[in-house]
């Protein structure tokens, strides 16, 4: 009788799923090339967006949002870094995507193309090397960065047209509430003898993408959510307003009841800046009148996160 | 091939592939104007016409990023046109401008949109020139609009083949003639597509052969 033998079944193996900080350990080497090869090819799009952060006030604060996107990864790098990292095909697959937007932005010499590419290559890069879950975990820096973008030159001069716009309408119709005669003649204010423009510089543009940059760092810090978030980034245009008309107002008064130039120089600069803080304190104010109003509840909101 | 490696791989790839564009398309050499647009003769439009030449502020010629430009406005009793060239040495992507994005910026709603080719028999080149219909939506008047890129000979009025060959470009000029509507569409364009045809002999003669 023959005698069948059985092989008992070899234990299983788990092999453990790599950590984002083995496979940093495992391959920096790879890795530094990667961003040497990523800086290398978008220098061009990179010189040009610096220059434009630097030329244009408006954006001066691109100079920050990649600081402030770098500080919150680097601040949970423990966390981050513990997470499991499965390469993700998906992410390489955008990675080829968004080379393609870039080389379309470079050769038509379109620079708002080439930045879509820029960024896009950088975030999917990452969601392909790390996978996923470092996504998942903390995709706001990612969509942090797109502040550091500007828009398209029509979308940005709408906007800016828009906001000069209603500014000076609501200065106007509040100065004649106060009783100072003002008529509104395009962006111009007519008071007495005193012709006051509302200046590109003063549309206000400058100070909503500074204050959706920082009301998107309340959202993510408070940890609102998205549609909460969405609801205070989106009080940043009324702010905006708000604020524009307030600073326009003084301007007004300051000249027309106590012959006061406050309209250019150090002064009005200064002004910039308390209007500026104000908006900031609104923000914060809008946040806490929202929690009341809707009974949000939020537990976490103390704990700022890291 | 570890995923680390296969994205070095993708980058490396990629940089080479722009070097190399970058050194089959090295672009041409910049060439300054021949002679100053500020010559050209003033008498473009016809009879019954006045001419001011007017000056760019420095910061809005440092936007428009050109190294030589003329701008005018002819007036009639009933109408005004201002017509504007500005030349750039070499090609500068930060001085394509474009009336699709400066007039609605201005405050100007597009009502229409044709590329023309305006017909002038004395000319071997093409005038091919982007013409709009534009609505000022606080006076309610309206605002017409021929405008063109010119590069190496050529009038090329879409923005994007300019980016494109902006490379082969030894110079590129924006030439912009707007104004206000002059009695009847048929006669606006009379006389802006006559002002075209006298002035761009004499533009083409102050840029480089």
């Amino acid at each position: 009788m023959a005698v069948e033998l059985k092989r008992a079944p070899a234990p299983t193996q788990i092999t453990p799923v790599a950590t984002i900080a083995d496979v940093i350990e495992k391959h920096w080497r790879s890795l530094l090339v990667a961003v040497a090869a990523y800086v290398a090819l978008f220098w061009p799009a990179l010189v040009e967006l610096v220059g434009f952060w630097n030329e244009d006030p408006d954006f001066s604060h691109g100079f920050l949002v990649p600081v402030i996107a770098g500080a919150i990864l680097w601040g949970n790098r423990e966390s981050l870094g513990k997470l499991e990292s499965r390469s993700s095909p998906v992410g390489f697959g955008l990675v080829g995507i968004f080379l393609g937007i870039f080389f379309v932005g470079y050769l038509t010499r379109t620079n708002i193309i080439q930045r879509v590419g820029l960024w896009g290559t950088l975030a999917s890069g990452c969601w392909g090397v790390f996978g996923t879950a470092l996504l998942r975990a903390k995709p706001f820096p990612f969509f942090y960065l797109l502040l550091a973008i500007p828009p398209h030159y029509a979308l940005l001069n709408s906007v800016r047209m828009s906001l000069k716009g209603y500014a000076t309408m609501i200065s106007c119709d509040s100065l004649n509430l106060i009783g100072i005669n003002a008529l509104q003649q395009g962006n111009l204010l007519v008071i007495d003898q005193h012709r006051l423009e509302v200046a590109d510089a003063c549309s206000g543009i400058r100070s909503l993408m500074a204050i959706v940059a920082t009301a998107m760092l309340f959202a993510y810090l408070f940890r609102t959510g998205a549609w909460k978030g969405s609801l205070l980034v989106l009080t940043a245009i009324p702010v905006t307003i708000l604020v524009n008309v307030l600073r326009i107002l003084t301007v007004a008064v300051a000249l027309v009841s106590f012959d006061i130039n406050l309209a250019s120089g150090t002064v009005h600069d200064m002004l910039g800046m308390i209007v500026f803080a104000i908006s900031m304190v609104l923000l914060y104010t809008s946040w806490l009148f929202y929690k009341w109003l809707f009974r949000w509840e939020n537990p976490e909101e103390d704990n700022v996160v890291s | 091939m570890n995923r680390a490696i296969l994205l070095a791989t993708i980058l490396c790839v990629a940089f080479a592939a722009r070097l190399g564009y970058d050194l089959l398309h090295p672009g041409a050499t910049p060439t300054a104007i021949a002679k100053p647009l500020a010559e050209m003769p003033e008498d473009l439009v016809g009879q019954g016409w006045s001419v001011e030449n007017v000056e760019l502020g420095d910061d809005v010629e440092q936007r428009a990023g050109v190294d030589d430009y003329v701008s005018r406005v002819y007036r009639r009793r009933d109408a005004r046109i201002s017509f504007y060239v500005g030349y750039v040495t070499g090609f500068k992507v930060g001085a394509v401008h474009n009336p699709d994005l400066c007039n609605p910026g201005s405050g100007f709603e597009l009502v229409r949109k044709d590329i023309v080719t305006i017909p002038a028999p004395d000319l071997d080149v093409p005038l091919e020139f982007n013409q709009y219909t534009w609505r000022d939506p606080r006076s309610g008047a309206f605002l017409f609009t021929l405008s063109t890129f010119c590069y190496n000979g050529q009038f090329e009025a879409s923005e994007i083949a300019l980016r494109a060959n902006g490379w082969r470009a030894n110079y590129f000029s924006v030439i912009t003639v707007q104004g206000s509507f002059i009695g009847t569409a048929e006669n606006t364009r009379k006389t802006y597509y006559d002002l075209i045809r006298r002035s761009a002999p004499i533009i083409l003669d102050h840029f480089p052969k």
